[in-house]
């Protein structure tokens, strides 16, 4: 299955589940009734994964109540946010193996009587990981254009996807690898003293022991913001060790250059997107234009050379691009206006604005 | 009104998940299965008519009807070789209440599977499929407690159940 399907087939479930949650809410309306087996219709996979859904619910039933987690548990969880997605990618490497009876940690919740036989039926394949359940190998996650994606690893370390990016991660007994193939990735990195944590961006390998940091793999460069801790930049054919950056340091490693310098400004700008932010700060309105084209479906252009040059300040929300534009058409001598799905900007030729 | 519709719902369905059990006992290739019977079922829905009534009586109902009916018909040729037989003996056999072992363990890996996917999910949607599923506590029940609106449990149950999807899919996507 390649990723479109995936995501194509992602969709689907999602509809899937609403619909599947709708009628569980009660009585639909004739037009509901109508529009669901018009849905339905659409296609083979529809079928499927509504009928995916309802099988789901129905093992739920069973897995919920073997979770037995108490009733004022669940509120206080469901009250206290959790926005951290855990990709459960152990189980997924254990069961691409074909091995889901092997686990280091038999959760306590699991309490079923006839767990013994599951076991016994499931065992026989190479016992020699279940020591190392912590293991994750060549799993890909990737957010989308304009997805923010947070994800969770086995070892505790959190993983913030920008839009736009693929990460690929390798875990063993030895250490934990993960590869930024595109984009943007933020790291929370948990402690781990018997396994290095390290990051590689094409020729470029970080490393770190408990830290948070940001990566961001461009065509040219690879920038590097230190957020907490300590990261080792090392490169090229021998891992040549070319710098150690400390919290607050901020490096864009060039083919033949690494410039580094501190600035927790740098470092704060670098990171806002973690928080929905553009922030801005005497940037040229092509280097925002840059950024806002990262998350929006609408295409952003500069008209006017002369315009790309002009520097701003202020703080935008990913998505707003409608105050961007207002904030632009608020300038002397901008104007920024929506053509079809291209918003434009140009140059209103030096003439006074009314209230501007 | 509304007890009908969930009735004849829980009832449609559970019979759609005994024909399904039985349908995959001794099979192997279940993803596969389950992907050609969902493309059975699929054209049977195009082939009704527009003005069905029972199909825009309850659509839902109507989908597990389809599938059983297919899963009924699947069991006879299967079990028969396609040899004619009395329907009473098919629907004995097909239907019978009692779970065998293979289905039991294999049962109880899957919600082994799925308990461990459900613990992973963000606290919020875990939370509410544990209330719904265990405590078998309502949408509107569940919207009290947490303090949000009906509507939005809705969306995490909704969100819940496509992540828990989306993680069983890769994990059969890798065995297969």
């Amino acid at each position: 299955m390649t990723a479109k399907d995936d995501h194509l087939r992602d969709l689907i479930a999602e509809q899937a589940a609403d619909y599947f949650v709708a009628h569980r809410a009660g009585n639909p309306s004739e037009a509901q009734k109508q529009e669901f087996l018009r849905w339905l219709r659409t296609s083979p996979i529809h079928v499927a994964e509504y009928l995916a859904v309802a099988d789901l619910a129905r093992d739920l039933d069973g897995a919920a109540s073997a979770l037995d987690i108490p009733l004022e548990d669940l509120v206080a969880s469901a009250n206290s946010g959790g926005e951290v997605v855990a990709l459960n990618s152990a189980s997924a490497a254990r069961a691409a193996e074909g091995d889901e009876g092997r686990r280091s940690r038999t959760p306590t919740y699991l309490r079923w009587g006839a767990f013994a036989a599951v076991y016994v039926a499931l065992a026989g394949v190479g016992l020699g990981y279940y020591f190392y359940t912590q293991d994750h190998r060549g799993i890909e996650i990737s957010a989308g254009h304009g997805e923010l994606r947070t994800w969770q690893l086995a070892d505790n370390t959190v993983v913030h996807l920008n839009s736009d990016s693929d990460i690929s991660v390798n875990f063993d007994a030895r250490r934990r690898l993960v590869d930024v193939e595109r984009g943007e990735v933020y790291f929370e990195v948990a402690k781990d003293p018997k396994r290095h944590f390290e990051v590689r961006a094409g020729t470029t390998v970080l490393q770190d022991i408990g830290t948070s940091f940001d990566v961001y793999r461009q065509a040219q460069a690879t920038i590097v913001s230190v957020a907490e801790g300590k990261v080792a930049v090392r490169r090229g054919p021998g891992l040549k060790r070319v710098a150690d950056l400390a919290a607050g340091d901020q490096a864009t490693i060039l083919p033949a250059q690494v410039n580094e310098r501190n600035s927790p400004e740098s470092v704060r700008r670098a990171t806002a997107w973690l928080h929905q932010e553009i922030i801005f700060d005497h940037t040229t309105i092509d280097d925002a234009v840059q950024q806002f084209n990262r998350y929006t479906k609408t295409a952003v252009v500069v008209d006017d050379p002369r315009i790309g040059s002009i520097a701003i300040s202020g703080v935008f929300h990913i998505y707003d691009l409608a105050s961007f534009a207002q904030f632009l058409n608020g300038l002397p001598s901008v104007e920024a206006v929506m053509k079809g799905d291209v918003l434009h900007i140009a140059s209103n030729g030096g003439r006074q604005k009314h209230g501007g | 009104m509304k007890e009908t519709r969930q009735d004849s719902w829980a009832q449609k369905f559970s019979e759609y998940q005994r024909a399904l059990n039985r349908f995959f006992r001794r099979r192997h290739l279940h993803r596969q299965d389950a992907e050609d019977l969902a493309q059975e079922v699929y054209l049977r829905l195009l082939r009704t008519d527009q003005t069905d009534a029972r199909a825009i009586r309850n659509p839902e109902a109507y989908l597990f009807t389809v599938a059983v009916n297919l899963l009924r018909e699947r069991a006879a040729l299967a079990t028969r070789g396609g040899q004619m037989t009395s329907l009473e003996n098919i629907e004995e056999r097909f239907l019978a209440v009692d779970p065998a072992p293979e289905d039991e363990i294999e049962r109880l890996v899957r919600e082994q599977r799925l308990a461990e996917v459900v613990n992973n999910l963000p606290a919020k949607f875990r939370a509410v499929i544990v209330m719904h599923y265990h405590h078998g506590l309502s949408y509107q029940d569940m919207a009290k407690r947490i303090g949000v609106s009906p509507h939005t449990v809705k969306k995490y149950v909704s969100q819940a159940l496509r992540l828990c999807r989306r993680q069983l899919r890769l994990l059969e996507g890798g065995r297969s």
